[in-house]
């Protein structure tokens, strides 16, 4: 079995390992703001980077620049999924103001800056995207893994089913299931006590594994119409790690 | 070297426990350390692990939770079975004097001589923020010529001689009464007329002498007591008044001491440490964090469907079929009131099935206090375990502590005569275990999750008789009488038609007086 851990691919090459917090952001506590940005799900050195890169752009360009608007768009983009509706919509309200707000934003989410608006507009219908995800094939971020290298699970997936009000999955590994809320940025993969309401073991069997090895387990259709998505969970033939695929509709 | 003493977990000591997906602001990052009670569970949970780890050495996990049935060994030939549970189980001696700590409840410790019960209370006294002299110089020791006087406090000599009336006299309280855990050891020790004193600070929360009075908790702020015996039985030198011994919110066992960890008494003898002189700084809780912690147990929310289980499990035990003539009064306390025997009233009703009949295993039914109380501890130990809302295994986990010596077993049954389980004649908390299991089983069986006919007319009930018309109210009543009807037609009395019949009774009561009231404007 390949031995890898989760993670979200728009993360894969950017290395923030031992990134440091900004010493002195005047009026914020930084320490408790990281503390609190980890509490929501947030990778610290993540949060420590593009809060970093985001505070320098801000003094760089625009200064007038709210320092929560940062705060809460670094931390959103470090993987803090509770703080996503607020943060999304402090990214749309800056993009629709001044050219340099758009430069702040687009240097703290580590996006270029037309790419930005693109993303501002597809992030209502699609969650899981960024500019690279065509790159990623489709891929958007896989979870779970091997419990004895630090992953969730002792056993593979085998199961899975799309909750229908909300843009989450229930996953099963071994005897347990799991609920997986996600975005582009952040997920959280938590135990549940009880087998999720959809599964009906008599009617909700997953397709067989493709030749490539590939065993799509459940998929969700976010959206209508032309902007309509799949995200498929996925579990691969020599891994321990459930992934999410994204496709137009 | 490092102090063997000091290691605490640094990782979390219930993984899936925190903050969920719930939308935030980013205002909330500067929010401040969240309120304590919501880090105060972590915290607790450290201070259990450093105490069955280093303090106590308690490699027990009697109070099992599983989210799968757990691997199973059947060993010996006399139905011994060793179970190995999939999620974090815990040890009822470190885990049951916690849960008090946090609740401010009432613990009595039981088992022999030397196995640790006056040390895990003077722990307690500890994690509390009191000095272990000071925690052991206030240790009660129950003995014969105990006095009142001597628990409490005496009057100042001088005062005694100057004062013209009971008022005038200043009572010289003892330290003790105040502090936030108090304990009291061999309390089956201590002669009845101070044990009724006892009783007045446990059941009021206050002491009296001469006409004077004296609050033993301050308002709001948290209590927690710790009683030792050698016996629960009464064996002691003298027999417990009932209203103490009810005032017991858990009965804990004593452990004795796994033999594989005799390296760390040696050391404790080599260098004449005592646990409680080593307790981490980062474990002791501050008064306003115990109030936090209170505050936040009783908010854990208990969901329907696990309060019908707990309701269901109630409904089994207060009646009796022959222990009265009106039916209201067919109940085991009935019985034992008019000083009769119960198990020899259970014994003939023959009609029963003995076996199908849960309550036929008890000679009297649940009060009021202990339902309360294991509420009140079903909530503690889903917030211990990091839990959003109380389950059925939170309960079940508390039902052998909270109900030990609360539910009586009757003897006479045949569960307990000599057989494959007789051995539970003994094991109050296996036989409770299983009784609660039994009882949701039932439930489960019976379907009443979906289909319970009387709370479905209670809920009728419960939405209000205003503009109610007389059509609707003698079409509900011919409801309940059809429902008496069916349970009448069965021709076999269960515990929990009691409560069905009598709550039947209720709604025909409030239905028909409305009709008259309808009838007379």
């Amino acid at each position: 079995m390949t031995l890898r851990l989760a993670h979200h691919v728009a993360n894969v090459g950017i290395d923030t390992a031992g990134a440091a917090l900004p010493s002195h952001v005047p009026g914020v506590d930084v320490s408790l703001a990281a503390a609190n940005g980890v509490s929501m799900g947030a990778d610290r050195d993540h949060f420590a980077h593009w809060l970093s890169v985001g505070l320098a752009a801000r003094e760089e360009h625009a200064p007038d620049v709210g320092v929560v608007d940062i705060l809460g768009i670094s931390a959103w983009r470090a993987g803090a999924l509770p703080l996503r509706e607020d943060a999304l919509s402090r990214v749309v309200r800056l993009v629709a103001g001044p050219r340099a707000h758009t430069d702040v934003v687009a240097a703290t989410l580590g996006l270029a800056g037309p790419a930005l608006e693109e993303f501002a507009v597809r992030q209502r219908s699609d969650r899981w995207w960024w500019p690279g995800r065509d790159a990623a094939d489709g891929y958007a971020l896989c979870t779970g893994g091997f419990a004895g290298i630090g992953g969730a699970w002792v056993t593979p997936a085998d199961a899975a089913v799309a909750f229908p009000d909300a843009a989450a999955f229930a996953i099963r590994a071994g005897e347990r299931w799991w609920r997986l809320d996600s975005d582009v940025w952040g997920s959280r993969l938590a135990p549940m006590n009880e087998v999720p309401q959809q599964w009906d073991t008599d009617s909700t069997l997953a397709p067989p594994a493709t030749a490539a090895g590939l065993r799509p387990l459940a998929t969700r259709r976010e959206g209508a119409g032309a902007t309509s998505i799949d995200a498929t969970v996925i579990r691969m033939a020599d891994s321990y790690l459930a992934w999410l695929h994204v496709e137009q509709s | 070297m490092p102090n063997r003493w000091e290691r605490l977990s640094v990782s979390p000591t219930a993984p899936h426990a925190g903050s969920g997906t719930a939308s935030v602001t980013a205002e909330d990052l500067l929010a401040p350390p969240a309120d304590a009670a919501l880090g105060a569970d972590e915290k607790l949970r450290q201070a259990y692990y450093w105490m069955v780890n280093r303090a106590i050495i308690s490699p027990y996990y009697d109070v099992e939770f599983s989210h799968v049935q757990p691997l199973e060994f059947e060993l010996g030939d006399a139905g011994a079975k060793l179970s190995l549970p999939a999620d974090a189980s815990y040890a009822s001696n470190v885990l049951l004097p916690l849960l008090t700590f946090a609740v401010g409840g009432r613990c009595l410790l039981i088992g022999g001589p030397g196995r640790g019960k006056t040390t895990v209370a003077v722990l307690m006294g500890v994690l509390a923020g009191g000095t272990p002299d000071e925690v052991r110089r206030g240790v009660q020791q129950g003995q014969p010529q105990l006095t009142v006087s001597d628990l409490v406090g005496i009057p100042l000599p001088k005062h005694l001689i100057e004062a013209d009336a009971l008022s005038e006299i200043t009572i010289a309280w003892r330290e003790w009464l105040t502090r936030p855990v108090k304990i009291i050891d061999e309390y089956n020790r201590i002669p009845t007329k101070t044990q009724s004193a006892l009783l007045t600070m446990v059941a009021e929360g206050y002491v009296e002498s001469h006409d004077q009075m004296h609050r033993t908790s301050p308002d709001g702020a948290v209590e927690s007591w710790y009683f030792t015996a050698n016996d629960d039985a009464g064996g002691g030198t003298f027999p417990v008044i009932q209203a103490l011994k009810d005032r017991m919110d858990v009965t804990v066992q004593a452990v004795g001491f796994n033999s594989h960890f005799f390296d760390e008494l040696v050391a404790r003898v080599e260098a004449g440490e005592k646990p409680e002189e080593h307790v981490p700084a980062e474990l002791i809780f501050g008064a306003d964090e115990r109030e936090s912690i209170r505050a936040a147990v009783r908010a854990v929310p208990m969901p329907t469907a696990v309060r019908r289980r707990l309701e269901f499990f109630a409904s089994h035990f207060e009646f009796v079929q022959q222990g009265g003539g009106r039916f209201e009064y067919r109940t085991k306390d009935v019985v034992a009131t008019a000083g009769g025997d119960v198990s020899e009233i259970i014994d003939r009703n023959s009609g029963a099935d003995l076996e199908a009949d849960l309550g036929a295993q008890t000679v009297n039914g649940l009060s009021v206090r202990s339902l309360q109380t294991l509420v009140m501890f079903s909530k503690a130990m889903a917030w211990f375990r990091g839990a959003e809302e109380v389950s059925v295994a939170d309960v079940a986990a508390m039902v052998p502590f909270v109900l030990h010596g609360k539910l009586v077993p009757n003897l006479a049954h045949p569960r307990f005569q000599p057989g494959s389980e007789s051995e539970l004649a003994t094991d109050a908390s296996s036989w409770l275990s299983n009784m609660f299991a039994s009882s949701t089983a039932l439930f489960d069986r019976l379907d009443l999750d979906h289909g319970d006919p009387v709370e479905a007319l209670l809920a009728e009930f419960a939405q209000g008789l205003d503009g109610l018309t007389q059509v609707e109210a003698s079409r509900r009543i011919t409801a309940v009488e059809s429902r008496i009807k069916e349970i009448a037609d069965t021709r076999k009395l269960y515990g929990r038609h009691f409560d069905d019949l009598t709550t039947l009774k209720y709604l025909h009561q409030r239905y028909t007086a409305y009709v008259r009231w309808a009838e007379s404007v």
